[in-house]
């Protein structure tokens, strides 16, 4: 029996997000949205949903007057990517035979 | 973008949005490497001028305490960066970690080295310095081409040790000529280079 795809990281801005904070130490709010091509209100709700499930933590400063919101990505949201990958290879892997 | 959608076009996600990510490195830090090439070539040229004019010429390698407040100018710079960086990847953190470790090496080589010419009364001894900074940037240079993936890097790599050996050759004030040039062609050069295509791609 198949286990079932994360369904908070099964989502396409919210698995973007993920796959690139697991590579990356930190990226700022603006660095997302130009890598991901969301809108600001889209990506903002997003990243609400991913802290809400304790996947990455959020850190609002200031750069100078301007605020600016740091996103870095937890062990829990590590181990929640990593058994997505694997469930997901195993998908594939059934797919093909 | 934000639409349910099949396995194989998520794996395709991943992989396109990691490497992406990967290939972010901080491109502002090259400014870091320029100041560092400009100072320590001035600093050279400069030793080299004092050791001409100078009576005394052991007075001339005082000039090298510039080092102290251009680390500090260093260390603002970094600062300032770091506030308009947008992302921070582990290959930044190991490149810093590496510069970082080669900062405290050319210290402890620096001070075992003075040791050594007191211990042995031989103040030839200091000849091994410029060599030994040498051999130590090749080897930073080396692991950098590869972290961040710059082929260039190995040519001044290897630059910077066939400066080393050469500077054997010279064991007079010279060395300092070829250590800024080295500097010149090692840091400074290729960080207008990849300066200059950074802005080329962006526009």
């Amino acid at each position: 029996m198949l286990k079932e795809l994360n369904p908070l990281l099964h989502s396409q801005l919210r698995l973007a997000v993920i796959s690139i904070l697991i590579s990356v130490e930190e990226a700022d709010f603006v660095f997302l949205k130009k890598q991901t091509g969301a809108t600001s209100g889209n990506l903002s709700v997003q990243l609400e949903k991913l802290r809400e499930a304790e996947y990455i933590s959020i850190l609002k400063t200031f750069r100078g007057k301007m605020p600016r919101t740091i996103c870095k990505i937890t062990q829990k949201g590590i181990l929640a990517f990593e058994e997505y990958v694997q469930v997901l290879q195993s998908y594939i892997a059934i797919k093909k035979r | 973008m934000n639409k349910i959608f099949n396995h194989e076009e998520s794996l395709s996600l991943i992989n396109e949005m990691i490497s992406q990510a990967r290939n972010n490195f901080q491109k502002e830090k090259l400014y870091s490497m320029m100041y560092w090439g400009y100072l320590v070539a001035c600093i050279a040229i400069a030793n080299f001028v004092l050791i001409q004019v100078l009576s005394n010429p052991n007075y001339s390698f005082l000039v090298w305490l510039i080092v102290i407040p251009g680390s500090v100018v260093s260390y603002l710079i970094d600062r300032k960066i770091s506030r308009v960086v947008l992302v921070k990847t582990h290959i930044d953190d190991i490149g810093n970690m590496l510069w970082r470790g080669f900062s405290i090496g050319i210290f402890v080589f620096i001070f075992a080295v003075y040791v050594l010419a007191f211990r042995v009364n031989s103040f030839h001894v200091v000849f091994l310095i410029n060599p030994g900074i040498m051999i130590l940037i090749g080897v930073c240079m080396f692991v950098s081409a590869r972290i961040y993936q710059y082929k260039p890097w190995y040519l001044v790599a290897v630059m910077f040790w066939i400066g080393a050996i050469g500077c054997t050759f010279l064991v007079t004030d010279f060395q300092f000529i070829v250590l800024a040039v080295c500097m010149i062609l090692g840091f400074v050069v290729p960080g207008h280079l990849l300066n200059y295509q950074a802005k080329k791609s962006r526009a």
